[in-house]
């Protein structure tokens, strides 16, 4: 009887102890997948990552002597970098007269930042978005390389995107890339690497004829130009100096009708995504496309040459209401609903 | 062990997964797809208690319905310009809920449009699941409030339009003041602009679910007509004029 009890109790305990841990909640972990090839590391978190110096306390072995210096106290600045203002170098001989004061060291709060570095097109302005409005530009230098600092964020998830255009005002496709960012430190985004931009020189080309397919990305760089038929072709070819590269494609490979075209870019081990894509027609005639220009595209309803929040305000008002406007029914489809938005935010410029 | 003993440790175990204020994220999972649109319904269990409904750290940056409980149901609908690739937080909500709640909780008409251009169908897994409800004492991001017309919109008058994200808590409402004087109003973007002559200063002020506010300022697009400045003067000087003889008054009367 006793010997019974004490195995119901016994049982008892398990039971109760197994429901317990099964009420307790599992752990809620945010997931930090990045849509993009680029890579990111964080100043400000005691660990040196490439391309970091320093990282706060860690100097990754470095002191004043190995920064040439023959004495002093070496650390690390806000941007990661070494600081060598108190590394002190002693006068040999009777010669050069005394060295400069040191200067007494404020130490500032941390700040919240991130620093974007990768490539574009020679000389073209580079815009970044933060969380899809328009943020910061600045100009790509000769061999397509930028950087952009960006201060005054707060800790938390944000999605940044980059878009560039070429020499010619074709856009290039936007790369996005979801980054989460932690108070207090500057997160560096390097290796951001945009797509060529594309375009043909005709719309529609007669069978057997050329179809001249060109572009720009990073000046050398190994371009991937693929013909999208039932047969897919990939042909590749190295950008010039200013970035350029062109393809005259032989249609008569090409099965009469529509095609699509669309490139990639590699260069030192990196490479992009496919960037936009691009129709053409194999038919019976030639029609040349018109010069690229900056002409309103899809979604652009104020015609403002920008696809933005306006845009979205004017889409979002005709949500589910009835007759709208054609400019707003970006699919004609004779009704505002959520694959007129997905439209928009594929064109959206910021 | 007795069967009091027994009844307390079943009250005891069973706290946890009974009614408790409690947070909970509804977490969208794209897989490899990436998308930029999507939208849905979540379904509540009528036991389900909610106090607060907070979009702080969103995948989603334009809602286009925001979420809010409306019966025992949650209708959401948003997209985010370049799209996105993964598992990531849309929405947190919070009340007096355990976790059986959650598992009787579903989700309806999920629609996850694809970033192609076309807006093509694909799927997804949407998940609610319990979560640490953080504080937030940061204000909304900064933002740019403009001001536009289109004839596709209000006849073609001047309208504003702001959005801006908070990564604590989430943008709970804005409120827009037309002119230096008088009272923030609740608002919501697009925004028709009561005064169109655009000569005044516009704020619009973002509330966070915390209570955290960022105002910013959108400046005059046109000059004051030069009567309304003289008659700003002329108010000012009457009533100036008018405390000064009060003042002046009382003093002889005493």
């Amino acid at each position: 009887m006793i010997e019974n009890n004490l195995l119901k109790n016994s049982l008892w305990i398990v039971v109760s102890i197994a429901v317990l841990l099964l009420s307790i909640p599992s752990v809620y972990a945010a997931s930090t997948n990045i849509s993009a090839t680029v890579k990111i590391t964080v100043c400000g978190d005691d660990t040196v990552e490439t391309p970091e110096q320093c990282d706060g306390s860690s100097l990754n072995g470095a002191s004043c002597t190995t920064q040439g210096f023959t004495g002093g106290s070496l650390s690390c600045s806000s941007a990661c970098e070494f600081d060598t203002s108190s590394c002190t170098t002693s006068s040999s001989g009777g010669g050069s007269g005394g060295g400069g004061g040191g200067g007494g060291g404020s130490v500032s709060a941390p700040s919240t930042s991130a620093v974007f570095s990768g490539k574009a097109y020679p000389g073209s302005i580079v815009t970044l978005l933060k969380d899809a409005q328009i943020t910061a530009t600045t100009v790509a230098g000769t061999n397509a390389a930028f950087q952009i600092n960006l201060s005054g964020l707060s800790g938390g998830n944000y999605i940044f995107s980059v878009y560039s255009e070429d020499k010619k005002g074709i856009r290039s496709s936007l790369l996005t890339f979801p980054v989460s960012v932690t108070s207090g430190t500057t997160a560096n985004i390097t290796g951001i690497f945009i797509a060529p931009t594309i375009a043909t020189d005709k719309s529609e080309v007669r069978r057997g004829d050329n179809v001249a397919i060109f572009g720009q990305s990073v000046p050398a760089s190994e371009v991937t130009i693929s013909v999208n038929s039932e047969e897919e072709f990939f042909v590749k070819k190295i950008a010039d100096a200013t970035g350029a590269y062109l393809l005259n494609f032989d249609t008569s490979v090409l099965e009469m009708g529509q095609h699509l075209t669309k490139s990639k870019a590699a260069l030192n081990g990196e490479i992009t995504a496919f960037g936009k894509v691009v129709s053409f027609t194999v038919g019976t005639k030639n029609v040349l496309v018109q010069p690229p220009v900056k002409s309103a595209v899809k979604g652009d309803l104020n015609s403002d040459k920008r696809i933005n929040l306006v845009d979205f305000s004017i889409v979002a008002y005709w949500y589910k209401r009835s007759s709208p406007p054609a400019s707003s029914d970006l699919n004609g489809d004779g009704k505002v609903n959520l694959v007129d938005f997905s439209i928009l935010a594929f064109h959206w410029t910021g | 062990m007795n069967a009091f003993i027994k009844t307390l440790v079943v009250i005891f175990l069973l706290l946890p997964i009974s009614a408790w204020a409690a947070t909970a994220v509804v977490e969208v999972d794209t897989g490899t797809e990436d998308v930029n649109a999507l939208e849905g319904t979540l379904v509540l269990p009528e036991s389900m208690r909610l106090n607060e409904i907070q979009t702080g750290n969103s995948i989603i940056l334009f809602w286009i319905t925001t979420p809010e409980q409306v019966g025992n149901t949650i209708t959401f609908a948003g997209m985010t310009p370049g799209g996105f690739m993964g598992a990531y937080p849309i929405f947190t909500i919070s009340g007096e809920f355990g976790a059986q709640d959650l598992e009787k909780a579903r989700f309806e008409s999920i629609n996850a449009l694809k970033n192609d251009g076309s807006g093509t169908s694909v799927p997804v897994t949407v998940t609610l699941s319990p979560v640490e409800l953080k504080g937030d004492t940061e204000p909304p991001e900064d933002f740019t409030p403009v001001i536009a017309s289109d004839q596709a919109l209000f006849g073609g008058k001047h309208f504003l339009v702001f959005a801006t994200q908070d990564k604590g808590s989430g943008v709970a409402h804005y409120e827009v003041r037309e002119g230096e004087w008088g009272w923030f109003t609740a608002a919501a973007s697009p925004y028709l602009l009561k005064h169109q002559a655009l000569d005044r200063r516009i704020f619009v002020k973002a509330i966070d679910s915390e209570g955290n506010e960022r105002v910013e300022v959108v400046e005059p697009q046109t000059q004051s007509p030069w009567y309304r400045l003289y008659l700003l003067f002329g108010i000012l000087f009457g009533a100036i004029a008018y405390f000064i003889s009060n003042f002046l008054w009382r003093k002889r009367t005493l």
